[in-house]
């Protein structure tokens, strides 16, 4: 066999397998062979165009970024306007996280009570935007803080309603006394479980009555002291603060990084002339 | 005859803020079979995607010697020095997960992750998962530069040899969104996509996929590797 044979039996032999891989894919890509593979049971190869196949195996749901309010819910709370100005505040922080569109994690909001001899789910961990009404609190009896965090204990070691997927959630204490039951105790457990013990803690304590060492132990962000209301707007100052820290952790890059909270001004037409 | 691909896209989150993939994808040929890594920087440090494409390398260089392959505590220990030398910052400053494959021709393979992710395999016909289950929250992660414990790192010796056998190695920006009873599912479909196309195509396909990621919200960068028997 000369050269030129050999090169041209070479050429054909590299033609005819173009060919045939052509044809294959062009067989495969219009579908030909699909009746084929269905009839043994198995998936067709090629989808429509534009079909992603990564859909059918994965979670149709943003990973959410649970916010846990504990509020204190005791009868000192009734004074000076106290409880009316944190059901405002609570409504508003739920209103701006429901209309946040720039977040890229769903913003789940639930809220905890202490008072009246018991805490209580007041409000079960749901996505801010489904929340459409928020009775208000009603505040009356003792301070049962150690229920409270008990409460909060089992809901974030719970991965039924808060899977791991989930980014670092959000614990906010709002009290405004000292404590009725054994919270030490609650408070340790907290601090020793595995899941719990690793959200973010901000605390705020409302009047000069309120127990600071209580709330210095609990808040566990260094770039969030115990944030002191001395007047009902400073509550809408911390809840604030607290709806931007959120907001601003889901559109960083690093979602489970807190960012500390900001305090902004109150603006003037917002003060109310309260006395506590 | 054993076949590997693999993607790495930056995510939403890295491409809103102009930063780059901190994710990082190894995939060679190796001794006539496959190795594999791949590594997910810490988001939260500023350096972590030097640590993840030199843990990557790491793996490479280390493999690429004649490291004993019965003492996998000897081999992981050498990879790990291998990228503390290697990295040209603190190890805090580049921290890591890390998650490695390697095949050899005969389908005796090796495998082991630190941190995040997941590592699935179907070998012998059997699937397994070698993650274990996660007990926290979503990137809070044990990493190379933070974690010095052997009891750290998951590590298993399997046999890719029916046909069809394969294995999958995947950051968290792609496991966390996946539901977790259609794993096994998930591997088959890899599998056989790749398995229908060229290695470039699949290569480009599975890009394709993780850019078209359909979590509503999904921030994360994503990376995956699959070896497989064809």
């Amino acid at each position: 066999m000369g050269f030129a044979k050999y090169a041209e039996d070479d050429l054909s032999r590299y033609h005819a397998a173009t060919v045939i891989r052509y044809h294959e894919h062009e067989r495969l890509k219009s579908g030909a062979g699909a009746g084929k593979q269905q009839a043994k049971g198995t998936p067709p190869m090629q989808e429509s165009p534009g079909k992603n196949r990564m859909k059918d195996f994965t979670i149709a749901k943003a990973r959410p970024l649970p916010v846990i309010v504990l509020a204190d819910a005791s009868g000192s709370m009734s004074e000076n306007g106290k409880i009316e100005a944190l059901n405002q505040a609570l409504k508003d922080m739920v209103k701006t996280f429901a209309s946040e569109s720039r977040v890229r994690a769903e913003i789940q909001i639930g809220l905890i009570t202490f008072g009246a001899q018991q805490a209580e789910l007041f409000v079960p961990l749901a996505p801010a935007h489904q929340i459409t009404s928020m009775s208000p609190i009603t505040a009356s009896g003792a301070t049962p803080l150690g229920q409270a965090l008990s409460l909060a204990t089992g809901l974030l070691e719970d991965q039924e309603r808060i899977p791991s997927r989930a980014y670092r959630p959000v614990l906010v204490l709002v009290s405004d006394g000292l404590p009725t039951d054994d919270w030490e105790s609650a408070l340790a457990c907290l601090e020793q479980s595995g899941r719990a013990s690793k959200a973010t803690r901000f605390a705020m304590a409302i009047g000069d009555d309120a127990e600071e060492s209580v709330l210095a132990r609990f808040a566990n962000d260094r770039e969030a002291p115990v944030f002191k209301a001395h007047q009902a707007r400073d509550i809408h100052r911390f809840f604030r603060a607290v709806t931007m820290s959120v907001a601003s952790r889901t559109v960083s890059v690093n979602p489970d990084q807190s960012s500390g909270l900001v305090l902004g001004a109150a603006p003037d037409d917002e003060a109310l002339d309260l006395d506590f | 005859m054993l076949l590997g691909t693999g993607a790495s896209v930056r995510g939403p989150a890295h491409a809103g803020s102009g930063e780059c993939n901190q994710d990082a994808l190894g995939l060679w040929g190796w001794r006539h079979g496959r190795l594999a890594a791949v590594s997910d920087g810490l988001g939260s440090r500023p350096l972590s995607h030097i640590g993840s494409r030199l843990a990557c390398r790491s793996v490479r260089r280390v493999l690429r010697t004649d490291t004993p392959w019965d003492d996998p505590k000897a081999m992981i220990s050498e990879i790990y020095r291998h990228w503390l030398q290697a990295l040209p910052v603190a190890p805090s400053q580049a921290p890591c997960t890390l998650l490695l494959a390697a095949c050899r021709p005969d389908g005796d393979t090796l495998v082991a992750q630190l941190g995040d992710g997941l590592l699935a395999y179907r070998a012998g016909g059997r699937f397994s998962i070698l993650t274990p289950g996660r007990n926290g929250f979503s990137n809070q992660t044990e990493a190379l530069g933070i974690s010095r414990s052997w009891t750290d790192w998951q590590v298993a010796r399997i046999r890719l040899s029916a046909p069809g056998d394969a294995l999958v190695l995947m950051t968290d920006g792609v496991s966390d969104d996946l539901v977790p009873e259609r794993v096994e599912a998930f591997l088959g479909m890899l599998r056989s996509e790749c398995a229908a196309r060229s290695r470039r195509r699949s290569r480009a396909w599975l890009r394709k996929q993780l850019e078209g990621w359909p979590t509503p919200d999904h921030a994360d960068d994503k990376t995956i590797a699959v070896i497989f028997r064809r």
